[in-house]
């Protein structure tokens, strides 16, 4: 470009800079300085903060634990929203408290809901996972096969101050294998409905929790009151569940006395009858267009008063006390052919790798006390993992919803999330749920569904 | 030895301004002087006038390795870039996809059953299916509007840079954070699409829930996404057609439609061939607008797995299922299709582009 002070005509294509005069020089460097300074602005902002939010705890950034020699820990947990996010900052808080005699830092390292299992796997292969990560029940064979998990078994027996009955036997023999324990679990959830009182009320019908105190309420009565308050005109469905295999092909193949495994967790039992009868039933709810489809998405409709009925675990408790704006309360999941819930739960693993294997346990023994489950449950997020009256009590007292015994209720008779550990869950669910989609969205019978999975998933199994 | 060479060499193309010549001549009688102070240095010396004469040819040699030299470190920062990040990440790949790598543990050379495995897997078909008509689809609808806007934005009209602006931004805006605002706008049930679907009295669509629509949703949003740079690209082209053709073309009485057809059109053939080129392998390639529209808890990539194309495919395989020699292999199999296709574009285009 010519740099002469004189009549400086300069046209492109885009017709931007046809301008004439020295005023042009001046006009295209400013240009230019305007976009060289937002450029840096841009790099600058890039290169500082970035730092995941922990909070108001006094951990701050990732640690490095040079002060007075403290040594950090970093755990990790998934949040399902912002107000359980809070919920564990708050228990991070907790732990720093309680063991900051002892010079134990404690750091809350959240990781988002959408890929949280492969990031930490990627992160356990590159060695920078963090000390203390939980993972859902399900994971537990993956993660345990990496080599990276800590066995807890030499140190809960070198404790004499710590007692694992405390802990549901069932969780806690789902951790076990061959003598090692390789977890504590954070909490469980068993799955209720969650129901919206106010429109059964003005529906003139008997809300599931009267239902179930007759000992009538079932998969039928479920399906009749489903139907009374759909109403496709107002966007209204009578029921709802997330498409995973919790709510989805886990509770309704179980309530129908069949599952998908074997009782040795060696196999599919897609194609039992009874397995059959689960999907048969799902089935029907898709086609009568009692509730949405969709994976997540139904639990901003239950909110928004919706929904009638919605099948979830209490992680969802939180969300519904900030967001709702209804009379709401839950009840004990309809019996199928046998009663049955799903019930979910996530050990907190320790990593095999972490600095400083006694700070990790008593920041893992802090997590999962009675004072601290006691806590989190009176947030509302989950469900004590122990059996201390304590714990309980204080999960009872955690209302709305009233009707907190519905959870415990299930414990006893509830399909645990269990891992697989001769195969792989990942690949099993996979295959299954894209079937399951399939099945839902009518291009395959619930036989053949069952068919093609046991057919598909047969290599998953070692 | 530079010495030995520098005999009789002060006169040379380089040294036309008698200073130099002088200078040149400064230096060495300087050098031949110090060297003369070694043991032995005398004899070297003097021997130098019977060194060997000095060619033309000998001392370019030199000025080309000099150059060679400097050339080849100003390339090394790009080559090192190159080299760490692409070529060596390629052959390890390579050598990958021959084992039986995971995430964890040592690979086994498994020899050529990674990719059996993908020739027989019917996942990997149904994400080679979805693939292919992804990618027809989207080379149509992302082309033919493109050009469109691209003649239109052409013409001299109010408001012409606003709109290539406007057209432009969704290229440049973050591609997950569009995408999963599209997320929202396609949802069945509150999403504003069918919002506006259903005032005009229709039924709302499953655009996200069911597989039937699943591939078109994300065949809209990639599309929406990259309208904007094709028509850049044709708009680029469309300024090196000479106006004189229109006019010639105008004097002997053609319709514009005509002008378009015979003129506009097989001038910017190259151009069109890049676009569809490029806009090819992109396709094939597409990652980003699947996963964020469609992955979901059970990590399949849209209901049913009908948003799944080749590379979350082998994504899903490297990272959820630790897979890490058979992902390789996935990736080695698209580069080979990607391949083909485009020498396949390329030998066709000699028979519909014409080159000026």
């Amino acid at each position: 470009m010519a740099a002469s002070g004189g009549r400086a005509r300069v046209v492109d294509g885009w017709g931007l800079f046809a301008e004439k005069g020295t005023a042009t020089m001046l006009r295209k460097h400013t240009l230019s300085w305007i976009a060289l300074m937002a450029l840096l602005a841009t790099l600058l902002a890039a290169c500082g903060g970035g730092q995941p939010s922990t909070g108001g705890t006094g951990g701050g950034s990732s640690g490095t634990g040079d002060q007075q020699q403290t040594v950090t820990i970093r755990w990790r947990t998934r949040p399902g929203d912002a107000a359980e996010q809070r919920v564990y900052e708050e228990l991070n808080a907790l732990v720093n408290e309680k063991l900051k005699d002892k010079g134990i830092t404690a750091v809350y390292d959240p990781a988002p809901n959408q890929g949280y299992f492969e990031k930490l796997k990627t992160e356990l292969a590159a060695g920078n996972a963090p000390d203390i990560f939980w993972i859902g029940g399900v994971e537990l064979a993956d993660f345990v096969n990496t080599g990276q998990i800590l066995d807890l078994k030499p140190l809960i027996d070198a404790d004499s101050s710590f007692q694992l009955s405390n802990f549901y036997p069932n969780v806690i023999e789902q951790l076990t294998r061959d003598g090692k324990i390789y977890g504590l679990p954070r909490d469980i959830s068993t799955m209720v409905v969650y129901y919206n009182e106010d429109l059964f009320k003005a529906a003139g019908l008997k809300t599931p929790k009267e239902l179930a105190a007759e000992g009538n309420w079932n998969w039928n009565t479920m399906l009749e009151a489903a139907r009374k308050l759909t109403d496709p005109a107002n966007q209204q469905y009578g029921l709802g569940f997330g498409n995973w295999w919790g709510p989805a092909w886990g509770y309704f193949i179980n309530a129908a006395g069949g599952s998908p495994f074997t009782p040795d967790r060696r196999g599919c039992a897609l194609n039992t009858p009874e397995s059959i009868e689960g999907a048969k039933m799902v089935r029907l709810l898709y086609d009568e267009k009692l509730l949405p489809a969709g994976d997540a998405d139904g639990e901003a409709l239950f909110n928004a008063g919706k929904v009638a009925m919605y099948f979830n675990g209490r992680w969802f408790t939180p969300g519904v006390r900030t967001n709702a704006k209804f009379n709401w309360d839950v009840a004990v999941m309809p019996e199928g052919k046998v009663k049955s819930t799903w019930l979910f739960w996530g050990p907190y693993l320790v990593n095999a790798k972490t600095a400083n294997t006694q700070a990790a346990w008593e920041v893992l023994k802090v997590l999962t006390s009675a004072e601290a489950t006691a806590k989190v449950a009176a947030l509302g997020t989950n469900i004590p993992p122990r059996s201390d009256k304590a714990a309980v009590d204080a999960f009872l007292a955690s209302t709305p919803p009233a009707n907190n015994q519905a959870f415990l209720d299930g414990i006893p008779y509830a399909a645990l999330e269990a891992p697989v550990w001769d195969g792989s869950w990942a690949d099993f669910s996979g295959i299954v749920q894209s079937l399951w989609d399939q099945m839902i969205a009518g291009q395959l019978t619930p036989e053949q569904f069952g068919q093609q999975a046991c057919e598909q998933t047969a290599s998953t199994f070692k | 030895m530079v010495l030995r060479r520098a005999v009789g060499v002060h006169r040379s193309p380089d040294n036309r301004c008698v200073y130099q010549y002088l200078l040149a001549r400064w230096v060495h009688v300087r050098a031949l002087a110090y060297i003369a102070t070694f043991p032995g240095g005398d004899t070297m010396t003097k021997q130098a006038p019977a060194a060997l004469p000095a060619t033309h040819s000998r001392r370019h040699l030199s000025r080309r390795v000099r150059l060679w030299i400097d050339a080849f470190g100003m390339l090394l920062p790009t080559i090192l870039g190159v080299l760490i990040f692409f070529l060596v990440p390629l052959a390890i790949s390579f050598y990958l996809s021959f084992t039986d790598a995971r995430l964890f543990g040592e690979p086994n050379l498994v020899g050529f059953n990674n990719y059996l495995r993908a020739l027989s897997d019917p996942t990997f078909y149904r994400a080679m299916w979805n693939t292919a008509a992804f990618s027809m689809v989207t080379l149509v609808v992302s082309t033919v509007p493109a050009l469109v806007l691209a003649v239109i934005l052409n013409e001299r009209i109010a408001g012409r840079t606003f709109f290539r602006a406007v057209f432009f931004i969704p290229v440049v805006a973050s591609v997950v954070g569009v995408t999963l605002l599209w997320r929202y706008l396609l949802n069945i049930d509150f999403g504003f699409v069918n919002y506006v679907i259903r005032l005009f009295g229709f039924e709302p669509i499953p655009w996200l829930t069911s597989p039937e629509w699943g591939l078109i949703s994300v065949i809209m949003v990639f599309s929406w996404k990259t309208i904007g740079y094709n028509m850049v690209i044709f708009l680029a082209g469309l300024q090196g057609v000479p106006p004189q053709l229109y006019e010639a073309a105008s004097l002997d009485g053609a319709s514009r439609w005509q002008q378009f057809l015979f003129i506009t059109v097989p001038m910017l053939s190259p151009t069109t061939f890049f676009v569809l080129v490029t806009t090819l392998i992109n396709c094939l390639q597409v990652f980003d607008v699947p996963v964020a529209l469609g992955l979901t808890r059970s990590n399949t990539i849209g209901p049913a797995d009908s948003m799944l194309t080749i590379v979350p495919l082998l994504w899903r395989e490297a990272f959820i299922g630790g897979r890490m020699g058979y992902a390789s292999a996935l990736a080695w199999l698209l580069f080979v299709i990607i391949l083909l296709l485009t020498l396949i574009q390329f030998r066709v285009s000699r028979r519909w582009v014409h080159y000026e």
